[in-house]
């Protein structure tokens, strides 16, 4: 599992170093800005790296299995004595470690920034700069499943491969949006997460609902079951 | 070792396999041979468990094929198959790790034996080399059943030498091969017996001693004259 996950790190090492340094590019373009104390700076940062990343972690979720077919790597990783739901948690992990980090970076460089320029005075406390990082990530994290299944299902068929993928991935929404109502009653008893933080001079809040993201996850890992039964299916 | 009943393997309406019925004991070395499409590597797959039978079965060793096989088969895929943005050095001893059967001092041999270079990245490899490299990564196992499907394929004459005996190297009592190719007169000789595939189905298939005494010629002038390959 360790060696699996090794490999798909590995893998994704150039979209990390290529993702910090597009995070360091609008970091540095919008710099001048930083200099005004109003917040500017911090909104043009955050707006141009985080609300089109989950976009980017959706695709990158079915380009993993994608690409071992279209590269015919597969017939490498698929030769190995391996259960596949190991392969499907390997791929996983990679890409929630490129989440955590790629999200760290974007929050964590404009906080430095911000708190150079500003003293501390416009910028987010440590531990809510902590909350939104796993917030965020968390919140980008369980997308993933959602291609990945899609993917992996349509694999079982011949033929129309990337239409039954938008199908799949369209049915599995469907349930999903009828399913989280009665998801979120079950962890009804979770509470909400709440914190502020300052940007522009204004104090803003945020609540989590921690009873979507409990009931998400655990359709989530319903997803990743059916990943890994239809990979262990999948012919190469 | 392999038993193959009533196979078929399908693709819509395309039959690619038309329904095999085959033996192959332990220890023997049979090559797989017929014209490109005639379905060799259908068959390898299948055996290997990368593609399941439309109808029929096979089991290998009593189990059928699955990923808790893969732990005593070694296939080597006829198409590029290796992580380009690794290096030589890096492939192996990521691969290497997950086989119990994988031996050290042969990978050592069989590097020299084909002169890898073991820092280049594989997107650097020339085919021949990458070749070299799969052949390697199949060949450095200890595996009770190997798989080859045409690793004579698209290879300089002198590297198709250094294939076959490299692949004779590896041959053991203990151990069953079959060689997909067709590319016949340099791997003949590896051959005790023959499996001529045409369309998914096998048209001839015998022990090669048998065969070349019945048509009075070579394997090779069998594939070319009897399948007009």
């Amino acid at each position: 599992m360790r060696n699996l996950l090794k490999k798909e790190l590995w893998s994704e090492k150039n979209w990390l170093i290529g993702l910090s340094c597009y995070v360091l590019a609008v970091n540095l373009l919008f710099l001048p800005l930083a200099k005004h104390t109003d917040g500017t700076f911090a909104i043009l940062a955050l707006v141009f790296t985080l609300p089109a990343f989950p976009l980017l972690v959706l695709i990158k979720s079915f380009l993993l299995y994608k690409n071992e077919w279209d590269m015919n790597t597969g017939l490498l990783l698929f030769s190995l004595p391996v259960r596949r739901y190991k392969i499907v948690l390997a791929k996983l992990g990679a890409i929630t470690a490129e989440v955590f980090l790629y999200t760290f970076l974007a929050l964590l460089i404009p906080y430095i920034i911000l708190n150079w320029y500003s003293k501390g005075l416009y910028g987010a406390e440590i531990p809510t700069l902590i909350k939104l990082w796993l917030l965020g990530s968390l919140g980008t994290f369980i997308l993933i499943p959602f291609p990945t299944f899609a993917y992996i299902f349509s694999r079982a068929f011949v033929r129309f491969r990337g239409w039954i993928m938008t199908i799949s991935l369209i049915v599995i929404l469907i349930i999903f949006f009828k399913y989280i109502a009665f998801g979120k009653a079950i962890f009804g008893f979770l509470p909400p997460v709440s914190f502020n933080f300052i940007i522009c001079g204004e104090i803003n809040s945020v609540t989590a609902s921690t009873e979507t993201l409990a009931a998400t996850f655990l359709f989530d890992l319903l997803l990743l079951w059916g990943s890994s039964y239809f990979l262990e299916k999948a012919e190469m | 070792m392999i038993e193959i009943v009533d196979v078929v393997k399908r693709y819509g309406h395309t039959y690619a396999i038309g329904g095999i019925n085959l033996k192959i004991d332990k220890g023997s070395f049979v090559g797989l041979i017929g014209p490109n499409g005639s379905g060799k590597t259908t068959l390898l797959k299948l055996v290997f468990g990368y593609e399941r039978p439309s109808s029929g079965y096979i089991h290998i060793n009593g189990e059928s094929p699955s990923t808790m096989t893969n732990s005593f088969i070694a296939y080597y895929p006829e198409v590029e198959s290796l992580y380009s943005g690794m290096k030589v050095s890096q492939l192996l001893g990521w691969y290497s790790e997950f086989f119990l059967d994988w031996d050290k001092e042969k990978e050592k041999k069989l590097i020299q034996f084909f002169d890898l270079p073991l820092q280049k990245y594989i997107y650097q490899l020339s085919k021949g080399f990458r070749t070299r490299l799969k052949l390697i990564l199949t060949l450095a196992r200890n595996a009770k059943l190997f798989l080859l499907d045409e690793p004579l394929s698209g290879i300089d004459p002198t590297s198709r030498d250094r294939i076959v005996s490299a692949v004779l190297n590896e041959y053991r009592e203990d151990r069953t091969f079959i060689l997909a190719t067709h590319i016949v007169s340099e791997a003949e000789t590896l051959f005790d017996r023959t499996i001529f595939l045409l369309d998914g189905n096998i048209v001839i298939d015998g022990e090669s001693d048998d065969l070349r005494s019945k048509y009075g010629k070579s394997i090779d002038a069998i594939f070319k004259e009897e399948l007009n390959a």
